[in-house]
């Protein structure tokens, strides 16, 4: 069953941009061969990932996920089923959340881009609870 | 499997196994994770366990001299 889960997290002081990096090659490595899709956000304080994919395989990567040692007090926000993907290409997009400035670090379409501004500035995908959250963790 | 209740179980685990830490920064980051869920998630013994949960991080608010930021959040949960 197609379905999203997202947690949000501390993120370590510990935790370089380059860790960061090390996470999003992982991700990449990972995470087609279990078909997950979704986006890693993060600031400099906390990350917030949304996951998509069976249920079963994003539960599992969840666990795995809360024992990585770059972030502490992992907590899930919600999961269940969804009818589509809203990241369907992207492996593990990311996005650095800054108060005035926005830097997307994946290789994306300009049209991905825009998907995820709207997302963020609350444009569309009315219902979605996962999506309405992010633009309030984040705001 | 009723992924509702598992959903349930994982959050109700989760909030449960949050350490606040001994230091302000560390207290705020986390509360900011408990307050989120708390504003956003409707099932009672979910809200419940995040009011005690943030009950707990207000008192080391407090602890550390953060008056303001213990007041603002104690509003919220009136």
């Amino acid at each position: 069953m197609l379905s999203h889960l997202v947690y949000v997290s501390v993120r370590k002081k510990e935790c370089t941009e380059e860790e960061i990096e090390n996470i999003l090659a992982a991700c990449k490595r990972n995470n087609p061969k279990l078909d997950i899709t979704g986006v890693l956000l993060y600031s400099n304080t906390h990350f917030l990932q949304y996951l998509e994919g069976k249920y079963n395989e994003i539960s599992d990567l969840y666990e795995k996920i809360k024992g990585d040692t770059r972030h502490k007090n992992v907590v899930l926000i919600t999961t269940g089923p969804i009818k589509e993907r809203t990241f369907p290409s992207w492996e593990m997009g990311s996005k650095k959340i800054e108060e005035d400035k926005v830097e997307f670090r994946t290789d994306m379409t300009k049209s991905e881009a825009n998907t995820f501004q709207d997302i963020i500035s609350g444009k569309g995908q009315e219902g979605n609870k996962a999506l309405t959250l992010i633009k309030k963790f984040f705001k | 499997m009723d992924i509702a209740k598992e959903e349930i179980e994982r959050k109700l685990r989760d909030i449960k196994a949050i350490e606040f830490g001994d230091s302000l920064e560390d207290v705020s980051s986390s509360l900011l994770i408990v307050m989120t869920l708390f504003e956003v998630d409707d099932d009672p013994e979910v809200i419940m366990a995040c009011k005690y949960k943030l009950y707990e991080g207000i008192a080391l608010l407090k602890k550390y001299g953060d008056e303001p930021g213990a007041k603002e959040i104690e509003k919220k949960l009136d």
